[in-house]
């Protein structure tokens, strides 16, 4: 699940996946932006057929915090 | 009263590294946690136009400190009834300063997705929004009013907002080609 979401990100941002880890933080370390975590948050709920609660994404900080949502 | 800089490229790796080092400690060093170089610049210069705006309508001379509400929202700790919103993009970095809660937002306009559409927008916005513009401005408008609120977006109820509650100041910027909207609490 880690692996996909770092590469849904890779090319949301055009960051290569190698420089993208687990603890990497979603605003301070690839820049994204408060529509940027709207817009991923849509297309994960679309790629992977889950709801993320607009109450989770303030606790959405690194791809961890995303991994750990979808795995639940 | 607004605060804005807009010429990102001006600022030298020495101009970033000598901003940074006037910064009080915790300013420091959130803005040494940002990998980007843009990202350093917006935080270095986000501080900076916060305390030329103090200076110029306050007098406060002494670099400000913050606390923070519950959703990450600072305010000055030493000056309580100052408020103060900053937002960024790509080459855009705005400060708000006002006697009043205030939040203000600034994005660049870009394709829009669809599902950001239906997500954020309520059925008569839905109807008035016909370019990616216009979306912005309505993105950019419910996210200064969340910041102006002190919750931020995600716990805030962005469809159903009493736009009465407010004054707005929206402006575009076709340089940058972004939009800016800066919201008062009446």
């Amino acid at each position: 699940m880690e692996e996909k979401v770092i590469e849904l990100i890779s090319n949301y941002q055009g960051i290569p996946k190698e420089s993208i880890t687990k603890q990497s933080d979603l605003v301070k370390d690839l820049g994204l932006s408060s529509y940027d975590v709207v817009d991923l948050s849509c297309e994960i709920e679309d790629k992977f057929h889950v709801e993320i609660p607009d109450t989770e994404l303030t606790h959405l900080h690194t791809i961890e915090d995303l991994t750990n949502l979808l795995n639940k | 009263m607004l605060y804005i800089f807009n010429q990102f490229s001006l600022i030298t790796e020495e101009n970033l590294q000598e901003m940074i080092q006037e910064m009080p400690k915790e300013r420091r060093e959130k803005a040494n946690q940002y990998k980007r170089i843009e990202d350093k610049k917006a935080c270095a210069m986000a501080y900076y136009l916060l305390c030329q705006g103090l200076k110029e309508e306050y007098g406060i001379e002494k670099k400000p400190t913050f606390i923070y509400n519950e959703y990450g929202k600072p305010f000055l700790k030493e000056n309580p009834k100052i408020f103060f919103n900053i937002s960024h993009t790509k080459n855009i970095v705005v400060c708000a300063i006002s006697n009043v809660e205030v939040g203000v937002d600034v994005e660049e306009i870009r394709d829009i997705s669809p599902r950001v559409v239906e997500k954020m927008l309520n059925e008569k916005e839905k109807n008035e929004a016909k370019s990616e513009k216009d979306f912005t401005k309505y993105w950019t408008i419910k996210e200064a009013v969340s910041k102006c609120e002190g919750t931020g977006l995600a716990n805030f109820d962005y469809k159903n907002i009493d736009y009465d509650k407010y004054d707005f100041d929206m402006r575009y910027y076709a340089e940058d080609n972004a939009y800016l909207t800066v919201c008062y609490k009446k």
